[in-house]
């Protein structure tokens, strides 16, 4: 197979956009990927500061190179969660990806706040992942806000959010389909959540990591359990493979057409936030989420 | 013959009659979009496309892309 622009031996096919690249041509198509979402969706401007949400796998990791490199002001936040065999090794590769690449880096412990997630996960009878990912986004949201970061960005790529909006369609759920699209507005507390790399796959993710020599981190978290939302994603992709393209048009055409459906809907009906009582996040339910979490650590002798 | 490491498993097999990555991912059950087809050699690994011929003694390894972290 040759690259589709300058003919040479090529070293990834991509069917959906029916071509294949070399590497730097590959390059040069990630970029203007990337250009084309912050574009056609207003995401931020070059002159305001981003703050990157990062898990150490790939594609946070090449999110915040690519904007990096695209001279935008980002600064990537590590969640470290105190996960047994899996943050401390998750940290250590994304502390030396920022360092070689003169990154800038912000860590959060949560269990400087009393809430690594082991200790967390004996106190409450939920699944650990939905407290853990409640967690990680309070965080997310509050270094955003706390800080005055523009927008806050996150990894989510094509397949997470066309399998994303395949599980909600299934349920027709209003709430989330009016949330779901590359740009959420910042209002009520929340900061402005953006989604630069959501017109790329996740092999597209891998093949950048690749070629740019990017040393992520692989292995799952001992306490992950299979949910239904990777099961729908492996159909999505399933789909793409036999109809290539399918997947960016389902996302976009809801875009286009669905959401502003569901958005119109949700401002009838939506619930009102209002700030927690005990630290300000917005809330729906007087102490927040986090709050209630920290109260059942500290009544099962946690703190 | 070739060397085949699944990244993903933490395991290598040894496989004969693979002329082509194609017939390798059919082998394997695996996709092309998604896994990554890595040629070990000297100088940098190399990705492979699903046309791409593969060698006697050729050392591959299986990047799954949706591996979790
Ligand atoms: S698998 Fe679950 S517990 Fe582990 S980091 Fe992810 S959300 Fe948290
Ligand atoms: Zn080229
Ligand atoms: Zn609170």
């Amino acid at each position: 197979m040759k690259c589709r622009r300058c003919k040479e031996p090529a070293v990834v096919a991509l069917p959906s956009h029916n071509s294949g690249f070399c590497g730097d041509c590959f390059f040069m198509y990630f970029s203007r990927q990337v250009d084309k979402a912050i574009r056609s969706h207003e995401l931020f401007s070059r002159e305001e500061p981003v703050l990157v949400a990062i898990s150490g796998g790939k594609d946070s990791l090449a999110l915040l190179l690519e904007l990096h490199s695209q001279d935008y002001q980002v600064t990537g936040l590590f969640v470290d969660l105190g996960i047994p065999d899996s943050s401390d090794l998750a940290r250590a590769k994304v502390e030396a990806f920022c360092a070689a690449h003169g990154l800038d880096l912000q860590v959060v412990e949560t269990a400087a706040h009393g809430l690594a997630i082991p200790v967390v996960k004996k106190a409450v009878r939920r699944p650990i992942c939905a407290v853990c990912g409640k967690v990680k986004r309070y965080y997310f949201n509050k270094v955003a806000m706390d800080q005055n970061f523009a927008a806050l960005a996150t990894g989510h790529t094509l397949d997470d959010e066309a399998g994303r909006l395949l599980a909600n369609t299934l349920r027709w759920d209003g709430p989330y389909l009016s949330d779901q699209g590359p740009r959420l507005e910042a209002e009520n507390g929340f900061a402005r959540k953006v989604k630069p790399l959501f017109r790329l796959t996740e092999f597209e993710t891998a093949v950048y990591c690749f070629l740019k020599g990017i040393d992520y981190h692989m292995s799952g978290c001992p306490y992950a359990q299979g949910a239904s939302f990777p099961v729908l994603k492996e159909a999505m992709a399933d789909l793409e493979e036999k109809r290539p393209g399918q997947m960016l048009s389902f996302y976009l055409s809801f875009l286009e057409k669905g959401k502003p459906a569901f958005t119109a809907m949700e401002k009838e009906q939506g619930a009102d936030l209002a700030p927690c009582v005990e630290c300000g996040y917005p809330t729906s339910a007087g102490t927040c989420g986090v709050c209630r979490i920290k109260a059942q650590v500290a009544d099962a002798g946690g703190i | 013959m070739i060397h085949v490491t699944l990244e993903a498993q933490a395991e290598q097999i040894e496989l004969e009659n693979v002329k082509s990555v194609v017939a390798l991912l059919n082998k394997l059950k695996r996709k092309p979009a998604r896994c990554l087809v890595i040629r070990e050699q000297e100088g940098g690994d190399q990705l492979l496309t699903p046309d791409a011929q593969l060698r006697y003694g050729d050392r591959i390894r299986i990047r799954d892309v949706s591996s979790r972290g």
